[in-house]
C-alpha cells in the first residue's frame, strides 16, 4: 500500500488524442484487406486522483476504442488472422505483451500490449472484435475542454459515437491548426 | 400470511395460475366486445338521432356510453390489473421457486432430508447417510470438505477421528442447505403474500358505477360524472401509494390501456406520481423526471432567495432576536433546501453533460432529500437486448453522481463493443441510502461505520426488487438482465436476491464484502449465474474476513463463478475503486469479463 | 321537468336496441358466471395448498363477479327496460321505476322478464 508518485509520462491530455488516433491508424495499417470499423467511441477522461489516489491529483486517463461490426467480427480474417498478426507485430516491436488470453479453439479473448510510452493497446475478440487504446494516467492539460476532430482510423466509421457524444469538437470547428502528433510538448499548439 | 410448506411448493401444479390468467384475458376481451356493442350498435345505430330523439334521448345515449366506458375502466383496473396481471406474475415466480426446490431436492436425495414447518424448514443429515459415514462409505467431496484423506482411515484411531470430522462436515453442509431451503421458501412466501395483498386490495376503494335510470338519477349523475372524471388520477394515486396495489406488469398493462390523451392528462396533472412508478415505460418516466428536476431546481432557487432575504431583513431589524424561533426555523428550512438544491443541481449537471458515449441518458427516478438518490440509465432499457442494473456502494450520493454515471457509461460502452449487434443499457441504480462511511480503517470513519451494519442493505430490498420488476414489465419482449453491485452495493443486491425472486438472470459482484448469504445457491438466480471477483489488496478484504456481510463470494465453498480482476491503483482504497480504471499495463480483465457476462457470452468463462 | 315529451321515434329501432341490451346483459352474465366457477375452483385448490393467494383470489373473484360485473349487467338491463317502456309511452327518466316495465312495456316481446326480475320490482 505505497504512495508512489505516478511515473513520468511523455505526453499530456491534449496530446493524447492525436497520439492515440495515430496509434490506431498505425495498428490497422498493418492489417491486410481491412474492412473498416463500424464504431468509434471515446470515454470521458477519467480523474485519476479520484479513482487511484491523491498522488494522482491533476492526472487523467484517456481511452478511445474502435469496434468492428458483428458481421466483420465473425470473419476468420478479422478474428484470427489479424489477431495472430498483431501478436507477432507487437512482440517484434518490443512492446510488453502483458496479456494474451486468446483461446486457441474459439479465438475469443484479448491481446494487450503496452508501448514504451505507456500507451496500452487492447485487442479484444468476442461477438465483437475491437481495438482499444488507453493512455493510463497522464498529466491533465489546464483549461483543456475537448480535442479537435480527428478523422477516424481507416477513414470512416459507420457510427462515430465520440462525435455524437460531443466528446470532440465537430469537424471544421477547429480554432487551431491541424495537430502534428509527432510534435514535442513545447511545439504543441494546445499546450498551456 | 402464506402457510405454504415445501411439500405444497413441490406438489402443486402452478400451471393453473397461468391457465386462469389466460381465461381472464379471454374474458376481458369478450367483455370489452360486449361494451363496444353498446356504443357501436345501441348508441350509434338503433338509438341514433334519426331513430330516437327527445329531451331524454341524449341522456339515454349518454347513459349507454357511460355504461360502456365504466365497464371498460372496471375491466382494466380490476380484471386486468388486480387479477390477471397478478395471476401471471405469481405463476412465473412460483414456478421458478418450484424449480429451485426441485433442484435442491435432487442435490439432497439420499444424503439429507427436509424437516420443519412452513415457516421454519430445515435440512438434516439422513439416517442412511449417518450409517454410511459410520461405515466410512462417503463421497470424495465430503472427504475433501472434512479434510479427511484415505491415509487417515488406516488406523482405528484415525478412522474414528475421521468419522467425527465427516459428521461435522455433513452437518455443516446440512446447515448450508437449510439456508438455501429457507431462502427458497421465503421467496415463495413473498410471491404468495404479495399476490394475496394485491388481490385483497381490490375491495379497498372501488370506483363508483353509474346510477340506474330512475328517481335518484338526476341527483346522482352529476356526482358520478365528477368522480369519474378523476378516475384515472384516483387509480394512479393508488398505484403510486407504495401499498400492494398492483404488480409492475399490472401498472404497465394499465398504462398501455389508456389513450394518448388520457396518458397526457395524467402526465400533466400528476407527474410526481408517474416519474418513479415501476412499470411505466422509460421513455415516459424520463422526460417527466427531467421536468420535475428542472422545476425543483427553479423552485428551490426561488425559495432559497426568499428565505435569505427574510433572514437578512430579520437580522437588520433585530427580529432575529425577538423572534428567535421563527428565525431558527427559517435557518433550518434554508439548510435543508440548500442541501436539496446541491443534490438537484449536481444531478442536473451530470445529466446535461450526458453519457459521454453518444448514448441517451434516461432519468428513471430521483429524490434530492438527504444524500440524494437517483436511477439513471445509459441507453433505453425497454428495447435493449441486454440490461445491467448497477448498484454502487459506500459514499455514493448525488454529489458524486456524475462519476457513477461515468461508470455505467463505461460498462455500457464495453458491452456495446463486445456485442455490436445487440443493444445494451446499463442503469446506475442509487435509489437507496448508501452508507456514508467506508470500511473502518483507523484514519477514517467513526467507530461503527454504517457500512458495517446490514440495515441499509435490508432497507433497499423491496425498492430494488420493485425496480427490477418494473424494468421487466416495461420491456418489449423477453429481457436479459444482469444485477451488478460494487462494494456495499453487493450487500444490497445479495440481500434482495435472497429475499425475492428477482427479475434478473444473473448477478455480478465486484469488490464485495459479502452478499449476506453463505452460498450462491441462496440467491434466486441460482449459483451457476452468480459471478464474483475481488482484486488482491482490495481494502474490502478486511470486511470479508470478518464475515459480517456473509461468506466470501470468491471462495470455492460459496459455489458461484469467479473471475479475475487486476489490482489497479496504489493502495487498498484505490484498488477498491479501480476496477473499471485503465492504467498502463494493468490488464483490463475485469471490464472484459463483465462485458461478456452482461451480453450473455459466458460460454468460455466457466 | 316538463311533462311527457313530443319525440320522434322509430319504435322498431328502439325495440332492437332493447333486444341488444338484454342480449348484452345475458351474455355478460353467462360469461361472468363461467369465469367465476373456474376461478373458485383454482382458488380452492390454492387454499388447499396453504397459499394465501387462495382466499384472496376468492375475495377478488366475488368482488368482480358479484359486485362489479353484476352491477354492470343490472345497469344494462335497467337501460333496456327504460327504453322498452319509452317505446310504448314517453316516461321521464326520474319518473321511471321497475314497476313501469311490468305494466307498460310490450311484455310479449320480452317473455318472462317481468316475472324474472320481480324481486327488483318491490312496487309491482
Amino acid at each position: 500500500m505505497g504512495q508512489d508518485p505516478p511515473p513520468e509520462r511523455e505526453f499530456d491530455e491534449a496530446e493524447a488524442y492525436p497520439l492515440l488516433e495515430q496509434a490506431a491508424a498505425d495498428t490497422i495499417a498493418a492489417l491486410p484487406d481491412f474492412p473498416g470499423f463500424e464504431s468509434r467511441r471515446y470515454l470521458r477522461p477519467e480523474d485519476c486522483g479520484e479513482t487511484l489516489g491523491s498522488e494522482y491529483e491533476g492526472w487523467v486517463a484517456i481511452e478511445i476504442s474502435y469496434g468492428f461490426s458483428g458481421e466483420n467480427s465473425a470473419l476468420p480474417l478479422v478474428r484470427t488472422d489479424y489477431t495472430n498478426l498483431l501478436r507477432q507485430i507487437w512482440e517484434e516491436a518490443g512492446f510488453d505483451v502483458h496479456r494474451d488470453s486468446i483461446d486457441p479453439e474459439t479465438g475469443n479473448g484479448s491481446l494487450e500490449a503496452e508501448r514504451p510510452d505507456g500507451v496500452n493497446l487492447w485487442w479484444g475478440v468476442a461477438k465483437g472484435v475491437s481495438l482499444t487504446l488507453q493512455t493510463g494516467c497522464i498529466p491533465a492539460t489546464p483549461d483543456f475542454d475537448k480535442p479537435d476532430y480527428i478523422s477516424p482510423a481507416g477513414g470512416t466509421v459507420t457510427t462515430d459515437h465520440a462525435l455524437a457524444g460531443d466528446l470532440m469538437n465537430p469537424p471544421g470547428d477547429s480554432t487551431t491548426e491541424a495537430i502534428d502528433p509527432f510534435a514535442t510538448a513545447s511545439e504543441s499548439p494546445t499546450a498551456g | 400470511m402464506s402457510e405454504m410448506h415445501w411439500k405444497d411448493l413441490k406438489q402443486t401444479d402452478f400451471g393453473m395460475l397461468k391457465s386462469l390468467a389466460d381465461q381472464w384475458d379471454a374474458y376481458i376481451n369478450d367483455m370489452v366486445a360486449q361494451a363496444e356493442i353498446l356504443t357501436a350498435d345501441v348508441v350509434k345505430k338503433h338509438l341514433s338521432a334519426e331513430n330516437y330523439e327527445s329531451e331524454t334521448a341524449d341522456d339515454v345515449r349518454h347513459q349507454a356510453d357511460l355504461l360502456a366506458d365504466s365497464i371498460q375502466d372496471d375491466l382494466h383496473e380490476y380484471a386486468m390489473v388486480k387479477i390477471r396481471a397478478t395471476l401471471e406474475d405469481t405463476h412465473v415466480e412460483l414456478v421458478e421457486c418450484q424449480a429451485q426446490l426441485m433442484d435442491l431436492i435432487e442435490v439432497v436425495t439420499g444424503e439429507y432430508r427436509f424437516e420443519g414447518s412452513s415457516q421454519e424448514p430445515y435440512v438434516v443429515v439422513s439416517n442412511g447417510h449417518y450409517e454410511r459415514i459410520a461405515e466410512l462409505d462417503v463421497s470424495a467431496a465430503l472427504m475433501e470438505r472434512a479434510g479427511v484423506k484415505e491415509s487417515d482411515l488406516v488406523t482405528d484411531f484415525g478412522a474414528n477421528e475421521s468419522r467425527g470430522r465427516l459428521i461435522e462436515a455433513a452437518e455443516a453442509v446440512a446447515g448450508e442447505l437449510t439456508e438455501v431451503l429457507k431462502a427458497i421458501m421465503t421467496r415463495a412466501h413473498h410471491a404468495d403474500d404479495e399476490a394475496a395483498a394485491i388481490l385483497r386490495s381490490i375491495v379497498d376503494t372501488p370506483a363508483e358505477q353509474p346510477p340506474p335510470l330512475g328517481a335518484t338519477y338526476d341527483d346522482l349523475i352529476d356526482d358520478y360524472e365528477t368522480a369519474n372524471a378523476e378516475r384515472n388520477v384516483a387509480f394512479l394515486q393508488e398505484l403510486a401509494s407504495g401499498e400492494s396495489e398492483a404488480t409492475a406488469t399490472g401498472v404497465n398493462d394499465w398504462w398501455d390501456s389508456l389513450s394518448d390523451e388520457e396518458q397526457a392528462a395524467l402526465i400533466d396533472s400528476n407527474p410526481e406520481l408517474i416519474g418513479g412508478l415501476d412499470g411505466i415505460p422509460a421513455d415516459v418516466r424520463s422526460p417527466v423526471n427531467y421536468d420535475l428536476l428542472t422545476t425543483e431546481v427553479e423552485e428551490n432557487g426561488a425559495r432559497i432567495e426568499e428565505i435569505q432575504a427574510q433572514l437578512d431583513q430579520m437580522l437588520a431589524d433585530g427580529s432575529s432576536s425577538s423572534q428567535a424561533e421563527e428565525y431558527r426555523d427559517l435557518q433550518m428550512e434554508l439548510g435543508e433546501l440548500q442541501e436539496r438544491q446541491a443534490n438537484a443541481t449536481s444531478l442536473q449537471e451530470a445529466l446535461d453533460a450526458g453519457s459521454g458515449s453518444g448514448e441517451d441518458l434516461f432519468l428513471l427516478d430521483f429524490d434530492t432529500a438527504a444524500d440524494g438518490q437517483a436511477a439513471v440509465s445509459v441507453g433505453n432499457p425497454d428495447d435493449a437486448d441486454h440490461t445491467a442494473v448497477y448498484v454502487p456502494g459506500t459514499t455514493s450520493d448525488l454529489e458524486g453522481v456524475s462519476g457513477l454515471i461515468s461508470d455505467a457509461a463505461i460498462l455500457q460502452a464495453d458491452a456495446a463493443t463486445w456485442a455490436p449487434d445487440d443493444k445494451t443499457a446499463v442503469v446506475m441504480w442509487l435509489d437507496y441510502d448508501a452508507p456514508d462511511n467506508a470500511m473502518p480503517i483507523k484514519q477514517e470513519g467513526p467507530l461503527y461505520p454504517e457500512a458495517y451494519t446490514t440495515e441499509q442493505a435490508l432497507d433497499s430490498r423491496s425498492g430494488l426488487n420493485s425496480f427490477l420488476e418494473g424494468m421487466e414489465a416495461s420491456h418489449d419482449g423477453e429481457s436479459h438482465t444482469t444485477l451488478m453491485g460494487h462494494s456495499y452495493g453487493t450487500v444490497a443486491t445479495g440481500a434482495t436476491a435472497a429475499e425475492y425472486q428477482i427479475a434478473a438472470d444473473q448477478i455480478i459482484d465486484f469488490a464485495s464484502p459479502g452478499l449476506l448469504v453463505d452460498t450462491a445457491d441462496e440467491l434466486s438466480v441460482g449459483g451457476d449465474n452468480v459471478w464474483s471477483t475481488r482484486a488482491d489488496g482490495d481494502v474490502i478484504n478486511l470486511a470479508v474476513t470478518t464475515g459480517a456481510m456473509g461468506a466470501d463470494p470468491t471462495a470455492t465453498e460459496f459455489g458461484g463463478n469467479t473471475f479475475d480482476a487486476d489490482a489497479i491503483g496504489d493502495g487498498g482504497s484505490a484498488i477498491h475503486g479501480g476496477y473499471l480504471s485503465a492504467n498502463g499495463n494493468d490488464p483490463n480483465t475485469a471490464r472484459e469479463t463483465m462485458a461478456l457476462i452482461i451480453t450473455g457470452q459466458t460460454a468460455g468463462l466457466r | 321537468m316538463s311533462g311527457a315529451d313530443v319525440f320522434t321515434m322509430e319504435p322498431e329501432k328502439v325495440h332492437e336496441a332493447v333486444e341488444v341490451l338484454f342480449g348484452v346483459e345475458a351474455e355478460a352474465d353467462r360469461m361472468t358466471d363461467g369465469l367465476r366457477t373456474e376461478t373458485e375452483s383454482v382458488a380452492t385448490a390454492l387454499a388447499n395448498a396453504q397459499c394465501a393467494i387462495g382466499d384472496a383470489l376468492m375475495t377478488a373473484s366475488d368482488f368482480w363477479c358479484v359486485q362489479r360485473a353484476l352491477g354492470f349487467t343490472s345497469l344494462v338491463g335497467n337501460l333496456g327496460e327504460y327504453l322498452a317502456v319509452c317505446a310504448e309511452q314517453a316516461v321521464e327518466i326520474d319518473d321511471f321505476n321497475a314497476h313501469d316495465f311490468a305494466t307498460l312495456a310490450d311484455l310479449d316481446r320480452y317473455p318472462g322478464r317481468a316475472a324474472e326480475n320481480a324481486s327488483a320490482r318491490p312496487d309491482w
